[in-house]
């Protein structure tokens, strides 16, 4: 058990009292933007990116780990008390969880999902615990060929996975992909796509195209559609559940933290999936399925496990593989390499402080979200009461100041205004943008790793096929980009 | 053809422009000396060549799909009002400096938002940039553009 060691040593690093104050500013900040509309962990990390150029790198990732653990915390109140879900993971929570707000039961609905979620996250911490330095074992055998073809694969998974059909979330990947290769080529050191522009030359931060997205093309977006402001449900008193609610709660807990872990953790990643999965199986399993639809409180307690769980499982390939499968992953990479870190079996070896320090702030930190939020949800409540006027003037006012410092440039703030516009377009016609950042910030490591396997291997294609590991990742990686068209035309000639 | 499909045709339009342009410039970019095998030219090449196929892609779909007569309902006053402030923000931002320029941004996209008491908007925005202002000069370290206001802040 040399996991247990080094997460003693871990608990010895998070448990510093500055650390646990940049977690508790982490889970505080997190559980915030969790709940506003229209901000969400990726903006907020990528906006607090600057700030911590001269913050030392494991105060950081404990800071981050809090916002992107207390996100998810976040996020489910708002499903419940505005039935506008913060983010995909948490559609499913809506459906249940603002029934049962609305049938005077929201305070047992918060403490299901607050609970729920501190169950799935401590479950999928533990997994992660052991499952990560295992993975991180296998992956030094990967070479530049097995790395290519682990991107490859979570390119075209990730993509199929998110966005109405395949070739949309293949649109959104590729138009990242393009942005990413803008700039000097690492290998040989020439322009590519600048239009003759210095600022171009060094490329364009992930985090200018992350904010211009998620801030500028939310904010246009929602501005432009005259759909009014939802009603918010109030709730008073203590959130806390009966003997009764307890009973039905405690099973879909764990089965929705079993089944949002190992999802979250395949390289395809995304939150949704476990969680309509924990719904389905939850609403079949139920003593009263005609609950469902009216405010079942298992159909709350599974999805938002499942989804805590798999924001777990998420952290899984990021820190042994270095790949992010959500946007908030892909930021949080782009933090790994603002401090010269790269995420990988190595970073187990070389910087063990940082990563078991992160690991035993998500304990931590799950435990302050846990207290923080149980007793505090009210209080939480009324941060929908910002008027959206004044919401979404401070996110851009916040958006300028964070792309403002990336390089104290206001090239940077104009380009980011520009991308927010493309997000905005794409918003309209259902592209989604995740795929775009995540192909962004790995485009260029699929690109150098692609051209390194064939520097190895003297210019022979056939490296990427006949080593065992690399073949079997590109062949899963095909089967993923054909099998989803292919199902959806054998369903219509049906 | 409905609003959305124009909507989305359109957009598959301008990407298959794109994909050309990256596939034409892609043959002007500097090989470089060296003996990278690959070079910077055949990464461009695919990408051009996956932006055409999935901007082909999503225009078939689109139209073959049928939409809601009323799928979105678009309005044009918060878009320009929003497009403005942005404008005027990265024009303000050095000349006026941070806090005059972003309180602007802020009224800009209140007003987008359908606020209709433009005088309070612009001092809840002074007061939100002045704090954020200092919070992040003085006590985070990070420099922000003074402007004209360079003697007072």
């Amino acid at each position: 058990m040399e996991s247990l060691g080094l997460l003693m040593d871990g608990f010895s690093i998070a448990l510093q009292w500055d650390n646990l104050l940049w977690a508790f500013v982490g889970v505080l900040l997190g559980t915030a933007v969790g709940i506003l509309p229209g901000i969400g962990p990726a903006l907020t990390v990528a906006l607090l990116l600057p700030v911590t150029y001269s913050l030392n790198p494991v105060s950081a990732f404990i800071m981050f780990a809090g916002i992107y653990y207390g996100g998810m915390y976040g996020g489910s109140t708002t499903s419940i008390l505005l039935n506008t879900p913060g983010e995909s993971g948490s559609i499913i929570t809506a459906l249940e969880g603002n029934k049962m707000a609305r049938s005077g039961r929201a305070s047992a609905a918060l403490a299901t999902a607050a609970i729920g979620s501190f169950v799935a996250g401590t479950i999928g911490t533990i997994a992660l615990t052991f499952a990560a330095p295992a993975l991180a074992d296998m992956a030094l055998v990967f070479g530049p060929a097995e790395y290519f073809a682990l991107i490859a694969l979570g390119f075209t998974t990730i993509s199929s996975v998110l966005g109405k059909t395949p070739s949309r979330g293949l649109l959104s990947l590729f138009l990242g992909l393009a942005l990413g290769v803008i700039g000097i080529d690492l290998q040989t050191g020439q322009a590519r796509f600048t239009l003759g522009l210095l600022p171009l030359l060094d490329g364009i931060h992930v985090v200018v195209v992350a904010v211009g997205l998620f801030a500028v093309g939310e904010t246009l977006f929602l501005a432009s559609q005259s759909k009014g402001a939802g009603e918010i449900i109030n709730v008073k008193g203590w959130t806390w559940l009966s003997r009764d609610e307890l009973s039905r709660s405690w099973k879909p807990w764990i089965r929705g933290s079993l089944l949002g872990f190992p999802i979250g953790g395949l390289p395809t990643g995304g939150a949704e999936i476990p969680t309509f999965l924990s719904y389905a199986i939850e609403k079949r399993l139920s003593s009263k399925p005609e609950e469902f639809g009216k405010g079942a409180i298992e159909g709350v307690a599974g999805p938002e496990a499942a989804n805590n769980a798999a924001a777990a499982g998420v952290l899984v390939p990021l820190l042994t593989l270095g790949l992010p499968t959500s946007a908030t992953a892909a930021i949080m990479l782009a933090a790994f390499q603002q401090f010269n870190l790269q995420p990988g079996p190595l970073i187990f070896i070389n910087n063990p402080d940082l990563v078991w320090g992160l690991i035993a702030s998500l304990y931590i930190g799950n435990l302050m979200l846990l207290i923080l939020n149980l007793p505090l949800a009210p209080l939480w409540a009324r941060l929908l009461k910002i008027p959206s006027p004044y919401l979404y003037g401070g996110i851009l006012v916040f958006a300028t100041l964070g792309t403002y410092s990336l390089n104290n440039s206001v090239f940077d703030v104009g380009l980011m205004y520009m991308i927010g516009v493309l997000g905005y377009c794409m918003r309209l016609v259902d592209v989604p943008v995740a795929p775009a950042v995540i192909g962004m910030i790995l485009g260029p490591m699929a690109e150098q790793q692609f051209r390194r396997a064939l520097a190895i291997s003297q210019g022979d294609p056939a490296i990427f096929f006949t080593r065992p590991i690399s073949a079997t990742l590109l062949g899963l990686a095909f089967f993923a980009l054909v099998s989803v068209p292919v199902y959806r035309y054998w369903q219509t000639r049906k | 053809m409905n609003r959305q499909t124009r909507i989305e045709t359109g957009f598959a339009v301008s990407v298959i422009v794109l994909g050309l342009y990256l596939l034409y410039g892609s043959g002007d970019i500097n090989l470089g000396s060296g003996y990278d095998r690959i070079g910077p030219r055949f990464f461009p090449y695919l990408i051009a060549a996956g932006l055409l196929i999935t901007s082909l892609m999503m225009l078939l779909e689109s139209w073959q799909q049928r939409h809601d007569t009323q799928a979105l309902s678009i309005e044009i006053f918060p878009l320009v009002y929003i497009a403005s402030g942005l404008i005027l923000c990265v024009l303000t931002l050095e000349p006026l400096g941070f806090v005059l320029a972003v309180t602007l941004l802020f009224v800009m996209i209140s007003r987008a938002f359908k606020s209709t008491r433009p005088l309070r908007d612009a001092g809840v925005g002074l007061v939100l940039a002045v704090i954020v202002y200092y919070i992040f000069t003085s006590g985070l370290g990070l420099v922000l553009p003074e402007g004209i206001l360079a003697g007072i802040m």
